[in-house]
């Protein structure tokens, strides 16, 4: 595609100092969390959640906190690191997709000699691009925090954790490009999306409180990525690469409504 | 110069669910004219521009841009031939002018823009490229829009309200600008509000009415469609019965030992009556262009779509 360069080089320009803030807001959250690890090495906080039953520890991410893998599920991969990275995914994605549409900034984009689907499967990639990016601040984060704090977790399973947390974040940007390329304004894919990550979680952390309701967590794309607790007993690899065909498929749908459909004036 | 048309339309009709806002459109604009596209808000210029652009698709019909279907995700280097300033211009406000223009070149490829000929625009224009878009006002980002419609020097240039929020001056440097371009030959949609703009530009004009073509032809025929007016001042009563006893003649107004009328067909039978009584003077103004636009929209009522969009 002609201008296919720019298109990358301009959404990285878009994105870079958002993508810095971000840096620094995960850098705050991780040395914050990391910081009450001796608290909880030396307190008797397992005592307290051994009486629990186990599948409220887990829906509350109070599993093995004085465990080091455990704490780092329990606090970080459980659900605040997800969570903000899903956020700044979905923000990402409308801010180069509908809500450039919403805006009206496609306008003259789309004018010149590019493709629609060429246009914005790059934006797309770049902003998934700085997701892995913040995804090696984080572990570079944990790199420094771990050590110093003694918090002796497996250094492989930590970076595959985040590793499985950045893909849920790429993965709930990919439902925000899908529903905004087959043409929901920025609300409604902000909604879808929400509503995605929202049902993911508490399909795969509150309903299985009830027995008869747990086999529904394998269709959350939280178990298949974070699993049982990605640091305490590994990414699942069979849910990791569904994941990732989850994002093709969504990005090809996505890309199937935006060139079948009318883009929307200012 | 190609015989194929640059903008070919065949029996173009788009629906927004129960709103029709183009209706069964046959047009051809042929290379190396100016091309005056008219009608008010709602009329469907806009649809069919954002259709032209491959932006929008037709509900039924075919529509084809040098040839080619410009929807079509193969035929996106049609574009290249073709400079776009749409009425509704939103720039990224996070750039300068002169980075936003640098943009749109860069998206074109590398050789697409004389850099010579975008400063030059950028000069007439009296654009500051340091400025962020931010701060421009709705004129200046509307410079910013011609520039980056014209520096490429395209074949065709869409233009949807261009000289809307600009001054006197530079609305006459763009006059200035589109008759360089039709000197090179080159073709240029012009869809205006301004007809006095429409007038002084176009080769061809068409007018839109709720979808619907109601006039296609060169200015000067349009010009013949509009009803002469006349205004006679007599010396003592005017014959207001026997001006309004003649067919060709409507509209009559009285103000005094003054008459207004306006003329349908041949004028001698008005002069015939004028000439039996002591006129003191008369004036027929030239038939505008506008007043043939206004006379078309007179015949039917408002030409509004029923929700108020800008179609």
């Amino acid at each position: 595609m002609i201008g296919g360069k720019e298109v990358v080089v301009h959404a990285h320009r878009r994105l870079r100092r958002g993508a810095l803030i971000w840096a620094g807001v995960l850098l705050a959250l991780i040395f914050s969390v990391m910081a009450a690890w001796p608290g909880f090495r030396d307190s008797e906080t397992g005592v307290l959640t051994d009486d629990l039953p186990t599948a409220v520890t887990r829906a509350f991410g109070l599993s093995d906190l004085g465990d080091p893998a455990g704490f780092l599920d329990s606090n970080l991969f459980s659900l605040v690191l997800p969570l903000l990275l899903i956020c700044v995914a979905v923000a990402w994605a409308n801010g180069l997709t509908a809500g450039d549409e919403d805006a009206g900034r496609l306008e003259v984009e789309l004018s010149l000699p590019v493709t629609r689907a060429g246009l914005m499967v790059r934006r797309f990639i770049v902003a998934a691009g700085w997701l892995v990016g913040l995804g090696v601040v984080v572990v570079l984060g944990l790199l420094v925090a771990m050590p110093a704090l003694d918090l002796d977790a497996s250094l492989a399973r930590t970076m595959g954790a985040t590793a499985a947390v950045v893909l849920l974040a790429i993965l709930h940007g990919a439902v925000y490009y899908c529903a905004a390329g087959l043409g929901a304004p920025r609300n409604q894919a902000l909604g879808i999306a929400g509503g995605v990550a929202g049902a993911g979680y508490v399909l795969r952390s509150l309903l299985p409180l009830s027995e008869p309701l747990e086999p529904v967590e394998v269709v959350s794309p939280w178990y298949w990525l974070l699993g049982d607790g990605p640091v305490q007993h590994g990414v699942p690899i069979g849910g990791a690469v569904l994941a990732l065909v989850m994002v093709g498929v969504l990005l090809m749908v996505g890309n199937w409504g935006l060139t079948r459909r009318d883009i929307r004036p200012a | 110069m190609s015989a194929v048309p640059v903008v070919s339309c065949v029996g173009v009709t788009k629906r927004f669910e129960s709103l029709t806002a183009v209706d069964r459109l046959d047009l051809d604009i042929p290379a190396g004219i100016v091309f005056g596209y008219l009608g008010p808000n709602g009329a469907g210029k806009t649809t069919t521009i954002r259709m032209i652009m491959g932006l929008a698709r037709p509900t039924s019909g075919s529509l084809a841009l040098f040839g080619v279907d410009p929807a079509s995700p193969r035929n996106a280097d049609v574009r290249m031939r073709v400079g776009y300033l749409p009425g509704e211009l939103r720039l990224d406000e996070k750039l300068t002018s002169g980075e936003q223009l640098e943009h749109w070149a860069r998206l074109r490829g590398p050789t697409s823009v004389d850099a010579t000929y975008r400063d030059a625009l950028v000069d007439r224009l009296g654009l500051a490229l340091d400025r962020p878009v931010r701060t421009l006002s709705t004129g200046n980002r509307r410079k910013v829009g011609l520039v980056g419609a014209f520096m490429s020097r395209p074949e065709l240039l869409v233009l949807d309200e261009p000289t809307s929020g600009l001054d006197p001056l530079m609305q006459q440097e763009f006059l200035s600008m589109v008759d360089e371009v039709r000197a090179e030959g080159r073709t240029v949609l012009l869809s205006s509000h301004v007809l006095s703009e429409v007038e002084r530009l176009a080769d061809r004009v068409v007018v839109l009415r709720a979808g619907q073509m109601v006039l296609d032809g060169a200015v000067p025929e349009l010009q013949r469609q509009a009803l002469q007016k006349l205004t006679a001042t007599f010396n003592g009563a005017p014959p207001v019965a026997e001006l309004e006893g003649l067919a060709a003649v409507t509209d009559v107004t009285v103000d005094g030992a003054t008459v207004t009328c306006r003329i349908t067909g041949p004028v001698h039978p008005v002069l015939d009556v004028l000439a039996r009584h002591r006129v003191e003077a008369i004036t027929a103004p030239q038939r505008e262009i506008e007043d043939a636009f206004l006379d078309l929209y007179d015949t039917s009522g408002s030409p509004e779509q029923p929700n108020g969009a800008d179609t």
